[in-house]
This record gives structure tokens, sequence and C-alpha cells, in this order.
């Protein structure tokens, strides 16, 4: 059985559903990323499972010990559970040594014991040098560290992660993605990760749960959910792609006005509306015509560098966009051909 | 002496049925040693607090060992406070002095007071200046006297009558003290109303008066030169004044002067009942009741008492009429009517 | 790292300790309750019913009918608005020139400011009259001696004089509030003026004006409400100038015979009018107010004034004096003088008051332990209660979070002197009986100044993080934990600033001590307004002048002990 189990997990606020019959199952040692735009309920979800909340229906269980259901909720301090929060929530009053000995305190440790403790911890980020200072002393990156370590010093059943890279410039994030995932690797916590980038989640995730309104749209590895997304959401919010809706002629192909496009996998019904969706580099484009493509004309193109960003339009007027080797200097209003490898065309369920 | 007698005959106003138990008792090593066992006294008064303090220490140092709390409010809050307390079975005074005889009354047909009448009060007072049951005797009186600043008023410009004070000139010049507040000021007008009508006190409120509330207040104003005439006031603080060398003369206005008696007597549920014994048996000898004349400028009933030179004697001054029976039974109205006319 | 795993059983068992904090926090919420609820309830039963317990009108319609009862109202109205309109006029330029432009000695200016909010009003009022007695007063004398006139220059003993000497010392509150709001107008406002060719008194007329008038109304209203609840300086001027007020209106109806319905009922117009009031301001401040304030760019611009700055500093001097520099030379020289205000020469100068304080008056002693003694356990338990109904009210922590808020601010609407009532009422019967105890003062003074500490309070936590407590929590500290580990120490400056608003404000509290303490349990407010009852000027400039001593040096020490803190605390955040 997983360890964190969420069944039918639902908040509302009033008349604002925020977070809707949510369901998942996390199995212990796995990190998993709550994916999706702000305001998609991964946040409450998050502090559901923390006890900061409680939930308006279902249930939030831990190694098969019910935690939350509506009306009753242990409180946080009971759930043996560690979080790292936006702000890294590190207390300006402490030292780093006492941040991060504070949870092993609060569990009547002896002091010998808690120094020793915090000490490694304290190596493992690296910070050992710092134990003296206070949190306002150290830099961005530095804080993000000691608030990684109070939060794994105390060993916790499940490591709660709340946008913990969002305040850090872009060099640093990368780094410390790597970081979270080298120390995760390390302790093995159960975790859930919360994040609105999915460079973050690409990096550091077991799973991967793409939520949006409050729903969850698809949970699966990374691989899984970047290369085979199941809707027009996931497929734009993983990594960006074309979405193009029409009716099925067949199983596999689908009519999207300026030609028939053959998919990937046979999963239509004939006659019905269907979408599919191609990555932006995955869409060829050629200045001859070839066999199977479609005509289309640029509309206008923008030198990225490493890439040629192009913006199409096919010859029912239909928007594409394609991420292009930088050699291809088309300008604009010219013709153009493009083909949409089948193997690459992912059909859409929802 | 002699019209101080008469008068006092006043205070005989309960007929008196004989006690099962004599209240008389005096001074013993017994009840000096239960006494210091006690070791703390408590005494609520309305008398000027300097003298009362005074007073107070000459009893520490004399019985040493009892730590004496000197309470010091005007009669009618100290009244007020005391009903309040006993009404939440608050017993802190022990022993109690106040400027308003009729108090005593009340506190006797409340059941409040304890028997204890001391030998030489028994044997040497007037009779008739004390309670037969000895449930209080008086310890001090004094009179409410009219007084100037001799610096700001000549002599011969000084009133010489109660009417006087309703001259025109005197406007915005007066200082009186208030009735709610002061037992001296109220006894003092429940005599003038009696004695000379309402209607003057009414034409009195109209010459922009300052009021102010205690009646050991108008002298220290008059010496201060706030106001040069006081209407009415502590005879014994105008004492006290001169003897400091303030410029303060008095006036017994030919009308009659307010006698006001103030009676002392001990709590039935005293904490410290023997201490308030011992003090209360000591404060009417002749050594205490000597001491509240010479420092304090009270008027004593104890007949060995000497008068100190200078003062007139009370014997010269003609004197109101003190009638506490009466001023327990329209005090409510007396409040009131004095509100209605000088609107505080 | 595996080394050093703690197993499964043994974080359950650490972390599975009994949460009181649930207990607490509804504990906390019924003794806020009982405590407002209490005597408010019995003040309303009185307020209507009869002497035999009978529910009626009657009282009110004597506050109708009987003059004696309506021209008090009347007159507290009047004297308020005339109070707030003053002290905003006194205070508005002090509080302008304060804070924004570059007068000199602006820090010295508002510390000053501050003094004269911990001299309690009723000593205020006592070395006014020391000041401005018609006749007596030193500076009518001095104002005889230079014109040769026959009439006094100021009467202290008149309406005007009440007006006066209340604005004095409601003044500070305007000021506070006002140089708050005008610290935080953003300077870039101005230079938005500025630029479009505004010149420098057009943009004080145009902008920082405008901007800081909710500031001022506000500030005016809350000396307004001062001025309407106040007791010591009417019971101290009014009597002798021959009018009452409410608050000494409702003060002699609980003198013999007491009529304590009547009391309730002409209290009752008090607590309405102050929770209209309360009502509006919020409106104001909700409205405008916060939408300027709060803008966070930069310093606010300085006026620079020239040759204007001494000039400038003369007028604020001038008015300092006013509530300060006057009074307190008063004080000083009636302490050692044999007449308050005779002459200052050797005839005149003595040392038996300050003998007659310390040596001979009984109560002194017991007065100053009572009185520090209440404030320390006052400020102390308050600024805890205030803590933990600020944090149920920031972070929602209580189902009914609000309603503790509501409680926990109430109390302003109730006057001193009616709170007294109400706790008499209370507390005088079955089943706590607390009249003559301490308790019954620490109860009073607890309700009244728990307002103030738990708006400073709540203030503090808007800047607090709610993810550092919550950050205490996940790793295993329950509410009370958290809240005495992480939260208070965060607090610190709010927590003793609050401790410390609560210290001065049971120092100078008259109006509830002056209905609740017995001879036991009197306090130094109490004993010196019974001295003035009796004249005793010189001993009470003693007393007075010894109590503010020890109230500064308590207030100095605690914000030396929160800035040593500080120091070690939080060294660059």
């Amino acid at each position: 059985m997983a360890h964190l189990v969420l069944q039918g997990l639902t908040k509302r606020y009033g008349p604002l559903t925020v977070l809707d019959s949510v369901d998942l199952a996390v199995e212990k040692g796995q990190l998993v990323c709550l994916l999706g735009p702000s305001g998609c309920g991964k946040t409450t979800t998050l502090r559901l499972v923390a006890g900061f909340i409680e939930p308006t229906e279902g249930t939030v269980r831990v190694a098969g010990q019910e935690l939350s259901r509506p009306g009753s909720a242990l409180p946080p301090e009971r759930r043996g559970m560690s979080m790292i929060f936006q702000s890294y929530a590190l207390w300006p009053h402490l030292t780093i040594f006492d941040n991060v000995a504070y949870g092993l305190t609060l569990r009547k440790m002896d002091k010998a014991e808690i120094g020793k403790r915090v000490r490694a911890m304290l190596a493992a980020v690296k910070l050992e040098h710092l134990v003296d200072r206070y949190p306002g002393e150290l830099s961005g990156g530095q804080q993000q560290r000691v608030a990684l370590a109070r939060a794994l010093v105390v060993e916790p059943q499940i490591l709660l992660l709340d946008e913990p890279l969002s305040n850090l410039d872009a060099a640093l994030r990368e780094e410390m993605r790597f970081e979270v995932r080298r120390l995760h690797d390390e302790f093995r916590y159960t975790t859930v990760y919360v994040t609105h980038d999915q460079a973050e989640a690409m990096t550091a995730a077991d799973l991967i749960v793409v939520m949006n309104q409050g729903k969850i749209e698809q949970a699966g590895s990374p691989e899984e959910v970047y290369s085979r997304p199941r809707s027009a959401f996931v497929a734009k919010f993983l990594g960006g792609a074309n979405v193009l809706t029409g009716r099925a002629v067949d199983a596999r192909r689908l009519d999207i006005g300026a030609g028939v496009v053959p998919c990937a996998e046979p999963v239509f019904a004939a006659g019905a509306e269907g979408a599919l969706s191609i990555r932006f580099h995955e869409v060829r484009v050629s200045d001859r015509p070839a066999a199977g493509a479609l005509p289309a004309k640029v509309l206008r193109q923008t030198f990225l560098g490493s890439t040629r960003d192009l913006a199409l339009a096919l010859s029912d007027g239909t928007a594409l966009r394609v991420t292009a080797a930088p050699d291809l200097a088309i300008p604009a209003d010219q013709q153009v051909w493009v083909a949409l490898p089948q193997e690459r065309c992912r059909p859409l369920l929802a | 002496m002699q019209k101080l007698l008469g008068l006092a005959g006043a205070m005989a106003f309960i007929a008196t049925t004989a006690l099962a138990q004599s209240p008389v008792y005096k001074i013993t090593p017994e009840l000096e040693a239960a006494a210091k066992k006690e070791g703390k006294l408590t005494i609520y008064t309305s008398v000027d607090v300097k003298v009362a303090e005074a007073i107070a220490k000459a009893f520490e140092s004399k019985y040493e060992g009892i730590k004496v709390t000197v309470e010091r409010n005007g009669a009618e809050r100290q009244f007020s406070k005391i009903g309040q307390e006993y009404s939440s079975q608050i017993f802190n005074v022990d022993t109690v002095n106040s400027s308003d005889a009729a108090h005593f009354i009340y506190w006797k047909r409340e059941g409040w007071l304890a028997p204890a009448l001391p030998q030489e009060v028994a044997e040497r007072y007037p009779k008739g200046s004390f309670d037969e049951q000895g449930f209080y005797a008086p310890w001090r009186a004094s009179l409410s006297v009219i007084a100037y600043n001799n610096k700001m008023v000549t002599d011969a410009e000084a009133p010489k009558s109660f009417k006087e004070l309703l001259d025109a000139k005197w406007k915005g010049k007066l200082v009186k003290a208030h009735p709610g507040y002061s037992g001296t000021i109220l006894t003092a007008t429940f005599q003038i109303s009696r004695d000379i009508g309402w209607d003057y006190l009414e034409k009195l409120a109209a010459q922009q008066i300052m009021q102010v509330q205690s009646s050991t207040d108008p002298p220290r104003k008059v010496v201060a030169g706030e106001r040069p005439v006081m209407v009415d006031g502590n005879e014994y603080n105008v004492f006290l004044e001169q003897a400091k060398g303030a410029p303060i003369s008095i006036v017994y206005p030919t009308e009659g002067t307010p006698l006001v008696i103030g009676p002392s007597g001990i709590m039935k549920n005293a904490k410290n009942p023997n201490a308030a014994r011992l003090y209360h048996a000591w404060s009417f000898s002749k050594e205490a009741q000597q001491m509240s004349v010479n420092v304090g400028g009270l008027r004593s009933f104890h007949p060995d008492v000497v008068e100190p030179a200078g003062r007139t004697p009370l014997g010269k001054i003609k004197l109101m009429k003190d009638d506490p029976v009466a001023v327990d039974k329209q005090v409510e109205q007396i409040k009131q009517q004095y509100l209605k006319y000088f609107k505080t | 790292m595996t080394a050093i795993a703690l197993n499964e059983a043994e974080q359950r068992r650490s972390l599975a300790g009994p949460d009181l904090s649930g207990l607490v926090l509804g504990a906390t919420a019924l003794f806020l309750l009982a405590l407002i609820g209490l005597p408010v309830g019995w003040l309303l039963a009185y307020a209507f019913s009869d002497k035999a317990g009978a529910v009626t009108l009657a009282n009110f319609q004597a506050l109708l009918d009987d003059p004696t009862l309506r021209e008090p109202l009347v007159t507290t109205f009047s004297l308020a608005s005339l109070v707030a309109f003053f002290a905003a006029l006194a205070a508005a330029p002090m509080a302008w020139a304060v804070a924004r432009t570059d007068l000199p000695g602006r820090r010295a200016v508002r510390a000053m400011m501050t003094a004269s909010f911990v001299t309690p009003p009723f000593l205020g009022a006592i070395a006014w009259e020391i000041l401005a007695a018609p006749n007596s007063g030193i500076l009518n004398k001095l104002w005889r001696d230079l014109s040769g006139a026959d009439e006094a220059l100021v009467n202290i003993y008149s309406f005007g004089g009440l007006v006066f000497v209340m604005a004095c010392y409601t003044a500070p509150y305007v000021f506070v509030v006002l140089t708050n709001a005008l610290d935080r107008i953003p300077a870039d406002l101005e230079d938005a003026a500025g630029i479009l060719g505004a010149g420098r008194w057009k943009i004080v007329r145009s902008v920082t004006l405008p901007l800081a008038l909710p500031a001022l109304l506000a500030g005016a209203l809350v000396a307004f409400l001062q001025a309407m609840i106040l007791f010591g300086s009417p019971a101290i001027l009014a009597l002798p100038a021959g009018f009452h007020t409410v608050t000494t209106k409702v003060y002699a109806l609980f003198q013999f015979p007491p009529k304590p319905q009547v009391a309730a009922a002409a209290a009752l117009p008090l607590l309405l009018v102050t929770v209209a009031l309360l009502w509006i301001q919020g409106r104001i401040i909700g409205r405008r107010g916060f939408a300027v304030v709060g803008g966070k760019a930069g310093e606010p611009r300085l006026l620079v004034l020239g040759a204007w700055r001494w000039p400038v500093l003369g007028l604020v001097l001038l008015v300092l004096a006013l509530p300060l520099f006057l009074p307190y030379a008063a004080l000083l020289k009636a302490a050692v003088s044999r007449i308050p205000s005779g002459p200052f020469d050797a005839a005149n100068l003595t040392l038996t008051n300050i003998s007659f304080v310390f040596l001979e008056f009984s109560q002194t002693q017991r007065a100053f332990a009572n009185t520090f003694i209440l404030a320390f356990t006052t400020a102390t338990a308050g600024t805890g209660l205030a803590l933990i109904v600020a944090y149920m009210a920031a972070r929602r922590a209580a189902p009914g979070a609000k309603a503790l808020e509501f409680l926990a601010t109430a109390p302003i609407a109730i006057p001193g002197i009616v709170l007294g009532v109400g706790l008499f009422l209370a507390y005088t019967r079955g089943p706590v009986v607390l009249y003559g105890t301490l308790w019954i003062l620490f109860l009073g003074f607890l309700t009244i100044e728990l307002p103030a500490a738990f708006q400073q309070l709540r203030a503090s936590f808007r800047s607090v993080h709610p993810e550092l407590e919550e950050a205490s929590r996940i790793l295993g500290a329950d509410r009370l934990v958290t809240l005495r580990r992480i939260t208070a120490p965060l607090l610190k400056s709010g927590v003793i600033a609050g401790w410390c608003l609560i210290f001065i404000g049971v120092v100078r509290e008259l109006s509830a001590a002056v209905m609740l303490a017995t001879s036991n349990t009197k306090v130094l407010s109490v004993v010196i307004y019974d001295l003035n009852e009796s004249g005793n000027l010189g001993a009470i400039a003693v007393l007075g002048v010894a109590m503010l001593l020890v109230t500064f040096a308590v207030v100095g020490l605690a914000n030396w002990v929160a800035g040593v803190g500080a120091g070690i605390g939080i060294r660059k955040t």
C-alpha cells in the first residue's frame, strides 16, 4: 500500500472550490511534484497534507493511518512531517545552529546528540562553517540550504516543499534543483514538492502530478507526462506544444482543416471531434514542398541564438509555432511547407 | 466650657436602657498586651490628614509595636466607603471618627458599632455629650467659621456676618467647601439653613463662589490668596495656618457659628478590637485631647484641657445648635437643595 | 546518515504530548468574555431596573427630565468637541514640523510629547491649578505684577480652563497618530506634484495635508473619546467652577445615598457615543487612511525651513511648555514650598512636604506598593492576554476569532468610571466577591488597558510572516510553544511597547480606581485625588513627582532591556 494516500480530497471556501476531489497515492521514498499554474490547488493540497487546513471532503492517510478528514485533522505538530516554505521561514532571532536544532529540541533529545546531528546535517548541505551566523547574514542560496537542513534533520515521515526555489535567481535555482534531488537520493524521504516550474519538476521528481483548476490533469513519470500528454493543458504547460483540433477521419487520422494528419496511436472515434499535440521543435519546416507536407505562410520569425522561433499560418488560418534550426532564415510572408511526423503527433484524450 | 456643656446636651438623643454588661472600660496591662499582640490598627477619620497622622504617631510612640494606618477621607465620602465596604463584607476599619455626628446614629442603628466607653469619658466628660450605651463619644469638636486673608482685606472691611457675604463687593471673592463631601459643611449647611434660611444660600450661590470639597481646603485657598474670604471651613485649620504665621483671621459671624461635633467609635467587626479599644481610650485621655487642641487646633470636651492663649474661648462665641438626629433625617434633602442652588 | 535515524515509534511518542493549546485558547476566550461581559451585563441590568429590581425605563426618563442629570451630558459633549478641536489644532502643526521639516531637535520634541503622554491628566490638572488659579496662580500673579491689571489672565476653574487642560493632555494622542501617518507618506507622491510644477508650500497644501487628513480626523476622534471619558481633570477643575461632567456626575451618584441605577443609566450614553464614534473612525481609516499610508517608497521629504527654523522651534517649545515644562516646574516648586503658589524664596522653602510624604503619611508606602504591583502584574498579564488574542485574531487560529478581536477592542468603548461602576456591581456580590482586594483593580485595569496593547500587538503580527510559525508547527511545536519560542521573540519590540503602554496606563488610571479602591488597596492616583480634595498640594507634588520618576525609570529599563535583546537577536535583518 502506498505511503501517502489522498482520497477524494476537496477544499471549498464558501462557494469557491479550490480543490476538487483529488486522488493520489505516493509510494514510500518517492518524490512527487505537484505542478501547475498559480491557483491550481497545488499549495492547498500541500497544506492539507501538512494539516494546516482541514478538508471539506475526503481524507489524507499516511502509512494507513487517517490524519485528516472533514471536521477533524491531526494538528501539523503531530504529523512528524517537515516543510520547506517559499519564504524559507528561517527564524531571524535564532542562529543557524538553533534554527536547525529547533525540531530536535522539541523531541527532547539530549544536547550532545542534538549538536552531533545538527553538525552532520549542516555538513550535508555544506554549511558547517556558518553555524553561529544569523539568517540575515546569509545569501539566498545559503538560506535555502539551511531551510533544507532544518527540515531534513528531524527525519520526517514526509517532507513537504512549497515552491522552495522561487525566490532564487536563475543560476542558483538550477544548482539547487540538482541539490534537492541529490539530498533526496541520499535520504529517501517521501517528498511532496510543489512548483510551477516544469524544469524543476523534471529534474527533481519521480512522479509529476500536473494540476489545473483544482483537479489533477495527469500523473506519471516525467518522461511519460512530457512525451504522452493526455490533455491540451498538460501538453501546453509542460514544455509548450501546438494543439490542433479537427474531426476524426478514422481511429488514427484527424482532419484539421488544412489537411488530414495521421497520429501516433489509434484512439479516435470516426466522425467525432478530436485533438492532437505536437511540440514546437517536432514540426519540420522546409522551403520546398514534400510528400504529406502542408503549405503554410510565415507570419513572423525571431532569431533566438541557438534556435529560431517561427509563427506560421496553415492554409485555413490555423496558427502553428515552430522551433527551427537557427540557420533557417525565411523572411515573413514567404510560403513554406510543414511536416508533422506521425510518431510525434499525440492524440489528446481531453 | 459651661456653654459647650449645655450644647452638648444635644447629643443625648437616644434614650438609653441599661445594658446587661457595662460598656465602661479602662486601659489595663492586659488590654495593652492584647493590643500589642494584634500589632496594627486602621483608623478611618475625616480630620485633617496631618493632624490625624500626628496623633497616630504619638500613639505609636507611646505603645510601641502597634502600627497605625490612617485612612483620611471627607466625612461623607468616608461614610459612603464604609457603607460600600460593609455591604461587601469588608471590615478594614477598626475605629472611626467623623465630623458628621449623624453617621453614628446610622451606624448604631445598623448595628455596626461596638459598645466601648472609656472610663475617663464616663467619669469626666459632660453627661449627655457621649452615648450612654457607649457606642460613640465626642472625640473632637470644631467650628465652621468665616475667615479672611488679612493682607488682602482689612479688618474693617472684613465681613462680620453671613448676611454681609451677600454684598456685591464679595462677588467672585469667596471660597466654600461642599456638603456632599464634608461632614462639617453638611452639618453647618443644616444649621445655617435652619437658623438663617435657604434663601441665604440661594443668594450666596449667585456670588460666583469657588467651590472646593473638603472643609480643610478653604483656609488653604485663603492663605494662598486664591480667594480673600472663606464662607465656611474648619476653625482648626485656620488655627494651624495662623500658627505657621499665615495672614488669616477668623470671624465668628453675628448670626452664630455652626458647631460641629466629631464623635469616634469602634466597629463591631474590627479586626484589631484590642488595639482599637486601647487607641480609643487613649485618644480621650487628657494627654491626647490636649495634643489635638495644641497641635490640631481642635476643641475638646475634656474638662482638664487648657485652651492655648490667643484663641477665642468657646464661651465667648455665639454658637449654632448641633442636631444630629435632624441631620440624619434630612441628609438627602440638604444635598438635593444644595445641588439645585450650587449646581455641583 | 541512516545511523542516526530515529525509529518511528520514538518519533510518535515524542510528538504525542498533550496539546494544551486548544484548551488555553478556549479558556482565554471564555475569560475575555467574562471579563467584559460581567460588568457590562450588570451595568445594563441596573440601568433598566428600579431600586426593587423591577424592569423600568424610569432611570432614562430621569436623564431627560432632571436638569441636574441632563446638563452634565450637554456639558460633556461640548467639552469633548472643543477639546478635540483644540488638541488637533495644537498637535497638527507640531506633528507636521516634527515629521516633515528639518526642525532642529525633532527627535527630542517627539520624546517630550511622549513624556507628556506619561503624565497623568489629573496630575496635570493639579499642576495647572498651581499655575493658573485665578488669584493665587503663579502665572496670574506674574501677569498682575507685570501689567498692573486687576483681572486674572486665565482662570483655570472655568469651562474654558478645563478645555485647555484636557486639550494639553489629549493632544499627544493626535500627535502620535498624525506623526505616524506623516512618516509614512511616501516621498514620490510629493515628488509627483513637484514635477508638475507645484511649489513647496503648494505641495504641502495640495498633497501632504489632504493625505494626512484621515489621520488627523482619527486622532481628533481619539481626543474626543478621551475627553469624554476622562474623570480626573473635571473632578479637580469642574467642581470649583461649579459644574458637572457625566463622569463626575456618575461618581457623585455613587456617593451616599448611592443611586447605582441612575448612575448606570447616566453612564450608558457615553458607552453608546463611544461605540458610534469608533464605528465612524473605522470607516474613515478603512476607506482612506490605509490606502495612502503603507506605500513604501522612499524617505519622506523634509521641507527645509531655512531662516524659519528658529521661530518654528520657538513656537514648538512654547506649545510643549503647556503640558510639560510649566506643569513640571510648578510641581517641583510646590514640592518644596510651604504655599505651592507662593514666592520662590527662603521663607517659603520647606522640606516638610517631603518628610510628610515619606516619613509621616501612613499611606505612602502601601500606595506605592499597590500601584507598582498592579502596574507590573497587569502589564505582564495584559501583554500575555493581548498576545494570545492578537495571535488568534491575526492567524484566525480558532473559530470565533473575529468575535474575540471585537471583545479585546470593546473596552475602548467603556469609560473607566463606567467600567468601575460595572465591576463594583459585578464583584460586590456572589459568586465571586473581589471588592476590597487588589484583584478587582487588576481586572479593571486589565480590561481598560487591553485594547491598546492588543492593537499594538496585532499591528506587530502583520510584520511576522505566518510561515515562520508554520515552520515551527510542522517541526512539532504546538501553538503555545510556537507562540512562546518563535512568535513572542520576533514580536519583542511590539511586546515591550505593549507592556509599557499598559504599565503607564495603570499608573495614570484614576477613574476606575477611584470607584474600586478601598483603604487597603489604594493606589497612588487615588491617594493623590484624596489629597487634592483637602487641598494638600505640596504632598501631591511630592507624590506625583516620585510616581513619575519611578514610571520613567521602569519604562526606560524596559526599553533598555529590549534594546539589548534586539542587538543580540537580529543583527542584519
